[in-house]
C-alpha cells in the first residue's frame, strides 16, 4: 500500500467533486458537506464514464451518462443500471494534508476512461 | 458473417443493411461512437423522402433519443435529476400506482351483467403510464378525468406518427399525427409552459421557493436548461417523444408478460402460488423485455464514417439494425432455452443482466430503467402495477381475443414482436369470491 499526498486541506470546497489521477490511478475525490474526505475510483463500473463528471447527492455520486449511483465512502452501487461497486480508497487528513492509500498493484496501469471517446466494453 | 444481410438496401449509397443479431456485437455496435442514432434513419428517409421528412422534422429531431456525442451527454445528464430515487418514489407512489389503483377499483365496481368485472389492459396500462408521463413532462389539470382521455386521444396518432416507417399507410398515419400534433400544442404543451414561465418569474421575483416547485421537463424547457430547448419546435419534441418511449413500451411490457404468464402456468400449474410473488414476477417482467423489448424488430442505427465494428467494415451513411430480441436470445449467455419464457433462467454469462440488452446498451441505454426495475432493481412500478393486476385475478378474456397492431412484417426476421392496440381481460377473482 502507498500512501500519496494528493492535496492540501481545505483546497476542496465542501460538498465538491474532483478528479485526481495517481500514477495512473484515476480518483474521484469527495468533499462531503461534513468537511470529511473520500475518495473512489473515477471510473463507473456500468459503462467506464468518469463519475467525477457526476452530482454529489449526499453520500453519494450520481453518473452523468445512466444515473448509476455509488456510496462515495463505501463504493458500494445504490442505484441502477451499474451493479458492481467501484473500489473505494482508506482517505486520511493530516498535517494539512489530504492523502490516499492506494494498493500497489493499481499504480502504474492505465484507467479505462471512455467519456470522451466511445463507451468501451467496460 | 451471421449478421450482415445483403437483401436489403439502404442510402445514401446502395450499401447492405448490417443486421446485429448477436449478443456480443450488439454491444459493440451500442458503445461505438462512429454509430449513431440518427432520425433520418429511423425515419427510412431514403425510402420515403416525403413521409421521412416529415417524421423526421416533427416527431424525432432533436429529441435526446435521437442525439450523439456530447450533446446527448449532456442532455442525459440534465434529464437524470428526473429520475433519482427521491423522485423515483413520487413517481411510483404518488403517479404510476394511484392512477392503476383509480382505474382498476372503477373496473372492479362496475361488472357486467354476468357478474364478471372486464377491463381491455390497454386502456388501463395506457391510461396509467399516460398520465405519470403528463406529470413527468409537466402538464397542468391532469387530475381531470377529461384531460387524460383528450391527452390519450392525441397521444395515439402521435406515437404511431413517431414510428410510422414500422407501420402500414404511413401517409395516412403521418396527417392524422400532424393534425393530432397541432392539438397537442394548442391544448397542453402551450399551456404547461407558459405556467412554468410563470413559475419561473416567481421563483426569480421571490415570491415563491424553488424548492416547492417541482422539476418536470417543462419547467427544464422553461429555464432553457438545455441549448436545444430554445427551439420551441424541438421541445416540443422532446415531450412527445415521452409518450411514445414511455407509454407504449410500458403498456406492452406489462401485458406481454401477463400473456406470457398464461402459458406458463398452463405448462407449470405448481407456479400458480407464485403469481403474486414480487421475486417471481420481477424475473417474469425481465423475461419479457429481454424476449420482447423494444417492442419493435430492431433499433436502426447509422454508422456517421467509415469504421470498423466487430469485424464489419462500415462506410459512412451505412445503415444498421440491432436486432435486441435476435440478440438477446444468444444461447451461449443465456443457456439453451434462450429463445423460451422462463422465470426461473439461470443468471446469464458473459456478465449480461437478465434483461440482455433489452433496454439497449451504451449511451442510449433506456432512461426509464430505474422506473422499471426499481433503483435496487427489485422491481419499480410496473412490477408493482403488474402485481396488482393479477392480485385482481386478470386473466384474458376467451370471449374477447386480443388484437394486434397491423405492422409491416417484412422488417421481423425472427418472429411477430405483438404490439396489442387490445387486451381485453376478465377479473376472475372478483368472480369467484362473489
Amino acid at each position: 500500500m502507498t500512501r500519496v499526498r494528493i492535496f492540501a486541506s481545505g483546497e476542496m470546497d465542501r460538498d465538491s467533486v474532483r478528479r485526481v489521477e495517481v500514477d495512473g490511478v484515476a480518483l474521484c475525490v469527495v468533499r462531503l458537506e461534513s468537511g470529511r474526505y473520500h475518495a473512489i475510483r473515477d471510473v463507473c463500473t456500468h459503462h467506464a464514464i468518469r463519475l467525477s463528471r457526476g452530482d454529489l447527492i449526499g453520500d453519494n455520486i450520481e453518473c452523468p451518462a445512466h444515473s448509476s449511483m455509488f456510496n462515495v465512502i463505501t463504493g458500494a452501487v445504490t442505484g441502477l443500471p451499474a451493479t458492481e461497486p467501484v473500489q473505494a480508497y482508506v482517505v486520511d487528513e493530516t498535517d494539512g494534508s489530504i492523502s490516499v492509500e492506494i494498493p500497489d498493484g493499481a499504480l502504474g496501469l492505465v484507467e479505462p476512461d471512455h467519456s470522451d471517446d466511445d463507451w468501451g466494453d467496460a | 458473417m451471421s449478421s450482415s444481410d445483403v437483401s436489403k438496401e439502404s442510402g445514401p449509397a446502395t450499401c447492405p443493411v448490417v443486421r446485429v443479431d448477436q449478443f456480443d456485437e450488439a454491444l459493440r455496435f451500442d458503445r461505438n461512437r462512429s454509430i449513431v442514432n440518427a432520425a433520418e434513419m429511423f425515419a427510412a428517409v431514403h425510402t420515403d423522402p416525403v413521409n421521412g421528412g416529415i417524421n423526421v422534422r416533427e416527431f424525432l429531431s432533436g429529441a435526446v433519443p435521437f442525439l450523439d456525442g456530447p450533446e446527448h451527454r449532456d442532455r442525459r445528464k440534465m434529464l437524470n435529476r428526473l429520475l433519482r430515487p427521491d423522485a423515483l418514489e413520487v413517481i411510483r407512489e404518488d403517479m404510476i400506482l394511484p392512477a392503476a389503483r383509480d382505474y382498476l377499483d372503477r373496473v372492479l365496481a362496475d361488472p357486467s351483467a354476468d357478474g364478471v368485472a372486464r377491463a381491455d389492459l390497454v386502456d388501463l396500462c395506457h391510461h396509467t403510464f399516460l398520465r405519470f408521463t403528463a406529470k413527468l413532462i409537466g402538464f397542468i389539470g391532469m387530475d381531470s378525468e377529461e384531460k387524460v382521455t383528450r391527452l390519450s386521444a392525441l397521444a395515439g396518432p402521435i406515437s404511431a406518427g413517431t414510428s410510422s416507417q414500422f407501420l402500414d399507410d404511413r401517409t395516412a398515419i403521418n396527417n392524422a399525427a400532424l393534425e393530432a400534433k397541432a392539438q397537442y400544442v394548442d391544448e397542453f404543451f402551450m399551456p404547461a409552459l407558459r405556467h412554468a414561465k410563470d413559475l419561473r418569474d416567481q421563483i426569480e421575483a421571490g415570491t415563491i421557493d424553488a424548492a416547492d416547485v417541482p422539476v418536470n421537463i417543462m419547467s427544464l424547457i422553461a429555464d432553457g436548461a438545455d441549448p436545444g430547448y430554445r427551439d420551441q419546435g424541438k421541445s416540443v419534441v422532446e415531450t412527445t417523444m415521452m409518450f411514445a418511449a414511455a407509454v407504449g413500451t410500458s403498456t406492452q411490457a406489462i401485458i406481454q408478460t401477463l400473456d406470457f404468464l398464461q402459458d406458463w402456468f398452463a405448462a407449470h400449474p405448481e407456479d400458480r402460488e407464485l403469481r403474486t410473488d414480487e421475486t417471481f414476477l420481477l424475473n417474469c417482467l425481465i423475461e419479457t423485455i429481454r424476449l420482447r423489448a423494444p417492442f419493435s424488430p430492431y433499433n436502426t442505427r447509422m454508422a456517421a464514417e467509415d469504421c470498423e465494428v466487430a469485424g464489419h467494415q462500415l462506410v459512412a451513411g451505412q445503415e444498421v439494425h440491432i436486432e435486441r430480441v435476435a440478440a438477446n436470445r444468444d444461447e451461449e449467455v443465456f443457456g439453451r432455452d434462450a429463445g423460451e419464457f422462463n422465470p426461473h433462467r439461470a443468471d446469464p454469462s458473459h456478465g449480461a443482466q437478465r434483461y440482455g440488452i433489452g433496454f439497449g446498451s451504451g449511451p442510449h441505454q433506456c432512461f426509464g430503467l430505474r422506473v422499471v426495475l426499481g433503483l435496487d432493481g427489485k422491481g419499480g412500478a410496473h412490477l408493482e402495477v403488474l402485481k396488482m393486476l393479477l392480485e385482481a385475478g386478470a386473466e384474458p378474456d376467451p370471449a374477447h381475443p386480443p388484437v394486434d397492431l397491423k405492422k409491416n412484417m417484412d422488417k421481423f426476421s425472427i418472429e411477430n414482436i405483438p404490439r396489442y392496440i387490445s387486451y381485453p381481460v376478465m377479473f376472475a377473482n372478483l368472480t369467484r369470491s362473489a
